[in-house]
């Protein structure tokens, strides 16, 4: 069975939270039985520039290091656009296979044409999926998880992966994953029994582990699942053979 | 030491449904000596429910402690909080104001908090989810009645809400693991914190989990885990 966390954060010794660096990691997935996990900048490695290019690069050279157990998504500032979209070109390059949104930290709309249209149609372009942050209806509803319906509706071909489930929103979540079939929805922070209802009402194969390391524990949130009223099959799918579908990794079944 | 989680649903709801034997073996399977029990949201009318969990408790008196679960928007309910703390065993009230639709802290809940006191029981509130309920309403009732316990739920502005409130207790699902581990449980008062399931919307076994990776003293994990609790419910 593969095992891949799919939200996870990290930046390096100093700059954030443990783990601090990639042993540190690895061994944390080797404790948890986790092949590989997905990762992205936290909000505190945020540049004086208002950048994740720092922390960007650490991640680059840790995917090195981890040998395909850490797999990047590339943070950006979207309201830097054009920065954005350049780190996104060359960081495919150099071995993201994902975006990643913050819409509650760096304030701006989901569905915003002005600064997220560019940066999804380059994503379709690089058939790269973006995760986004999703829930806290009371920042200016930014982070609401029906705006990626909306994101999802202009770009069918776009993968989005609904972080955090829409957290106290999942409804709202589950609502617009069953109306776009390119919504994945991520369940780091959710209930057992909201794991449940998603992979009742979407289907098992748009429903993926995420524990949001460091601000999540993965055997709390692995426990979740593993106790969920949904069958062995689906939890294969959910805990690693899903995210390494969508992120086009063998699957070790 | 004891293990008690504090706030469980028993009974039939369209959301909910648990029953005694599934608390139990729960309970057993996962080492936890008691419960206390409250009939599951919405109502609005308890009272076949709240019948249904005394009952459950009668059977089970040593291992299942109810909970009245009070709607204040019906008439009469100020008596039916007497009898039920007066005569018919029950250990505390229970308030869902997201669920049947009123706000704390007003004319409404005012009298049912008066009659727990009277009696000497805390009241549960659920907060934190809606506008009739924010912990900061559940705060303000904690200052009003100082010879109240409260006890509510866990949510990102529960901890400061409840900050300097002597009387006002937090659950702890989900429990606040990562705090206790990175030692930034400041603003958690372990005198002040009960250990809860939620089952079966929460996981017994996903909570206690969240307990024995905190790392908690011998202390805060005697108080947190049943201590606190036994202390303020009515006897």
């Amino acid at each position: 069975m593969v095992v891949i966390d799919g939200h996870t954060h990290f930046s390096g010794s100093g700059m954030g939270l443990p783990p601090n660096t990639v042993e540190e990691f690895t061994s944390m997935m080797d404790a948890n039985g986790i092949d590989a996990v997905v990762t992205c900048a936290p909000y505190s490695s945020i540049g004086k520039d208002r950048t994740y290019d720092e922390v960007n690069r650490f991640i680059v050279e840790s995917m090195e290091e981890a040998k395909g157990r850490i797999i990047g998504f590339i943070r950006v500032n979207p309201h830097l656009q054009g920065h954005a979209l350049k780190s996104i070109e060359a960081g495919v390059k150099q071995g993201f296979r994902g975006i990643k949104f913050h819409p509650r930290n760096e304030a701006f709309a989901i569905n915003s044409e002005e600064l997220v249209f560019p940066i999804a149609e380059l994503a379709v372009k690089l058939d790269a999926p973006i995760l986004i942050h999703t829930g806290e209806p009371d920042t200016y509803g930014f982070a609401q998880p029906t705006l990626v319906g909306d994101l999802a509706d202009s770009f069918p071909d776009l993968t989005l992966i609904v972080g955090h489930m829409g957290k106290r929103l999942y409804e709202d979540a589950i609502c617009v994953a069953r109306w776009f079939e390119n919504i994945i929805l991520e369940t780091s922070f959710r209930s057992h029994r909201d794991i449940a209802r998603a992979v009742h009402r979407v289907g098992a194969e748009r429903v993926v582990y995420g524990s949001d390391i460091p601000f999540g524990v993965p055997e709390i949130e692995m426990l979740k699942v593993r106790v969920s009223d949904i069958t062995p099959e689906e939890k294969r799918m959910v805990l690693g053979e899903n995210m390494a579908r969508i992120l086009g990794l063998e699957a070790s079944r | 030491m004891k293990i008690i989680d504090g706030h469980v649903f028993l009974g039939k709801t369209v959301y909910v449904e648990q029953s005694p034997e599934d608390v139990l073996s729960n309970m057993d399977r996962l080492g936890v000596d008691a419960s206390v029990v409250v009939a599951p949201p919405p109502g609005p009318f308890y009272d076949e429910a709240n019948e249904y969990v005394r009952e459950a408790c009668g059977v089970n008196p040593e291992r299942l402690m109810p909970l009245y679960h009070a709607n204040p928007l019906l008439e009469g309910m100020v008596d039916k909080v007497d009898g039920a703390l007066s005569e018919q065993g029950f250990r505390g009230v229970k308030l869902s104001p997201t669920h049947d639709g009123y706000g704390v802290g007003g004319p409404r809940t005012d009298p049912v908090i008066e009659k727990a006191r009277d009696h000497g029981a805390p009241v549960f509130i659920h907060s934190g989810d809606s506008i009739f309920c924010p912990p900061e309403y559940v705060a303000s009732l904690a200052s009003r009645f100082e010879d109240v316990s409260f006890v509510t739920s866990m949510s990102r502005r529960a901890p400061r809400a409840a900050e300097g409130k002597e009387n006002l207790y937090l659950m702890t699902r989900s429990f606040p693991t990562l705090a206790f581990q990175r030692g930034y449980a400041s603003d958690l008062d372990i005198d002040r914190l009960v250990f809860v399931s939620d089952a079966p919307l929460g996981s017994l076994e996903v909570e206690l989990k969240g307990a024995e990776l905190a790392g908690l003293t011998e202390d805060a994990e005697e108080k947190i885990m049943g201590g606190n609790l036994l202390r303020i419910l009515k006897k």
